[in-house]
């Protein structure tokens, strides 16, 4: 089964007036802010994952993953560590996975409640790919058009953590996806 | 432009710096340590650093079979256990001799008969330990068994055996990079 692009990736609205730098590190933000609500068990929407059912709950993958009653989008970690910038053009970011990824066919699962079936479930999905108008709004308050030095500030660390990261994985433990 | 680039370069040799402390190597040397064993709990190993994750190779028909006896062995040393305390349990005649086996190995909770996922009674997986120093982090099973083998040997038999799971797979590292960022974000707001 093929992962449908529109699925799993979602473009996100912001000024125009951003430079790329601006724009990555506010995508950045985003990207964490998604991993933490959906962490939370909290959906794109701002109301609660689908309950786990008991079968899923009394699996020995749901024991040794750790996890508990709240759904949160982990069982390796590896899907939601894998979200990322897919594209950033003037006024836009678009986030998700690229259908070839291997976590993508997860994450549609998750969105549209499949989870490996051919079709959906809408009662049963765990939309998490997105963020709504009001807490990108609280995101872009730490980005302020009208405040050069706290935007050159947020813009810095937020990249600052980004790279930072990236060198030390790679020096490491010479992780190096080509990306 | 060019004290814009200065600063941003500044933050991000100082972050570096700091991720390099052994304080911060050993938290990212557990984290990754967590990550492996999890994952491998899970039933994935990974043939290199970097590389997608791999389900790991079945287990054969006769090791299911011994690992089913154990686990029957298990619940039959409970249930003895159990009529010992005055429970009310049925034993049966085959359950009396398993629960008189001497054996001291025991099917792990973390595991199945037939889940291939490097773990029988648990030791090695729990026993993995991240060392870290500047500049470096390794993680290895370490210590003795209730078998007489060391820890490292059983994995060093598993990953000749073609269940390699020591290094760190693509999902693992793009999970050690946003827990670093992280880290790196609460260093940056601490320097300001």
């Amino acid at each position: 089964m093929s992962v449908k692009a529109k699925n799993v990736q979602a473009w996100v609205s912001i000024p125009k007036a951003y430079t790329p730098e601006e724009r990555e590190a506010i995508a950045l933000e985003i990207l964490n802010f998604i991993r933490e609500r959906s962490a939370e068990g909290v959906s794109i929407r701002g109301s609660s994952f689908p309950k786990y059912s008991k079968e899923y709950m009394k699996s020995l993958d749901f024991k040794n993953a750790g996890k508990g009653r709240t759904p949160n989008l982990q069982l390796s970690g590896d899907m939601l560590a894998a979200i990322k910038i897919l594209k950033s053009e003037r006024g836009r970011i678009k986030i998700g996975y690229d259908t070839g990824d291997s976590e993508a066919g997860r994450a549609e699962g998750n969105q549209i409640g499949s989870y490996g079936q051919s079709s959906g479930d809408q009662s049963k999905a765990r939309p998490f790919i997105g963020i709504s108008p009001k807490h990108l709004k609280k995101i872009l308050e730490a980005f302020p058009i009208d405040d050069d030095e706290t935007r050159r500030n947020s813009t810095e660390n937020a990249r600052a953590a980004d790279y930072a990261s990236t060198d030390v994985v790679d020096e490491l433990f010479g992780g190096d996806d080509g990306e | 432009m060019a004290n814009e680039f200065d600063s941003f370069a500044k933050k991000l040799i100082a972050a570096t710096q700091e991720l390099g402390k052994s304080s911060n190597m050993q938290k990212i040397g557990e984290a990754a340590k967590d990550i492996i064993k999890k994952r491998t709990r899970l039933g994935y190993g990974v043939e290199a650093t970097g590389e997608e994750r791999v389900s790991l190779k079945p287990l054969s028909n006769d090791y299911k079979e011994y690992r089913k006896e154990l686990g029957k062995t298990k619940k039959a040393k409970m249930k003895a256990s159990q009529l010992k305390a005055g429970e009310s349990v049925k034993l049966s005649k085959k359950d009396k001799k398993r629960a008189s086996s001497e054996s001291n190995i025991r099917l792990s909770d973390a595991t199945s008969p037939t889940k291939s996922n490097l773990t029988l009674t648990g030791q090695m997986l729990d026993s993995l330990t991240a060392r870290a120093s500047e500049g470096s982090v390794s993680i290895k099973a370490s210590g003795s068994r209730n078998d007489g083998k060391t820890n490292e040997d059983v994995a060093g038999y598993a990953e000749d055996g073609g269940r390699r799971f020591l290094d760190l797979a693509k999902g693992d590292l793009n999970q050690l990079r946003v827990l670093l960022s992280n880290i790196v974000d609460d260093i940056l707001k601490k320097l300001k």
